[in-house]
């Protein structure tokens, strides 16, 4: 039974995953009603720290990277990161051992969320929204 | 040595928790910020208080972070759910009109 059902498992994943794929490659999520809009935006209508990652995605599926750094370049620091992370919670190879004492640590943690409530700080500033639109 | 057997049987019994640290950043990043931000905060807790010896204050933190990733992530499809069926409905309003 568990022999059959993990290939499943992962072909039903993996299918999944391509579908969005496409999805986010052929609908605009800037433009489209029906894509998932961030809760924080929807409500206070200030950007949250990881909006724009549907539109990232489109635009890096389209292949205009630079477009989609400057919609937010949170996302590119923070995507090497949490690979690390994931990598040093469910691996068990030498270098996930390495990488756990210094990913997990609560000073990264630390200075992760500064980052975090800086941007979202910096995001929302005229300052920035200029340098977005300018682009 | 029967007064030693059931400290060891408790040191067995504890096991080093997980500190779910990456989802928790995951969901903070795409459900809901205000509820993600304390699962990060007690997914940092759990590491150092287990080095400190605080095993049972390492394990609540590690159970606090899962309730904090759960209800963030509940809130966010939740939102999602609702927000969707007010587009549906809507895109069929103006279809009438």
């Amino acid at each position: 039974m568990r022999r059959v059902l993990k290939p499943t498992m992962a072909l039903i994943v993996g299918l999944l995953s391509l579908f969005v794929l496409y999805l986010y490659f052929s609908i605009n999520p800037a433009t489209s009603y029906f894509m998932p809009k961030c809760m924080m935006k929807v409500l206070t209508g200030y950007d949250c720290p990881s909006c724009g990652i549907q539109r990232v995605v489109h635009a890096l599926l389209h292949g205009r990277v630079y477009e989609a750094f400057m919609l937010n370049p949170f996302l590119f620091l923070i995507a090497p990161y949490l690979i690390a992370l994931l990598y040093s919670t469910y691996s068990k190879s030498r270098l996930a051992l390495a990488i756990k004492p210094v990913a997990q640590h609560y000073i990264t943690v630390i200075i992760y969320l500064v980052i975090y409530f800086a941007w979202w700080v910096i995001r929302n500033t005229d300052w920035w929204l200029n340098i977005a639109v300018a682009e | 040595m029967e007064e030693i057997k059931p400290v060891e049987e408790k040191k067995t019994e504890m096991v080093r928790p997980q500190n779910n640290l990456a989802w928790a950043i995951v969901v903070t990043a795409l459900c809901c910020p205000p509820f993600g931000v304390p699962a990060i905060v007690n997914a940092a807790r759990v590491d150092p208080l287990w080095r400190d010896g605080k095993y049972e204050m390492a394990q609540a933190a590690a159970r606090n972070c899962k309730k904090w990733i759960i209800v963030s992530a509940i809130t966010g499809c939740v939102f999602w759910f609702l927000y969707f069926i007010y587009i549906i409905f809507f895109v069929f309003l103006v279809a009438t009109l």
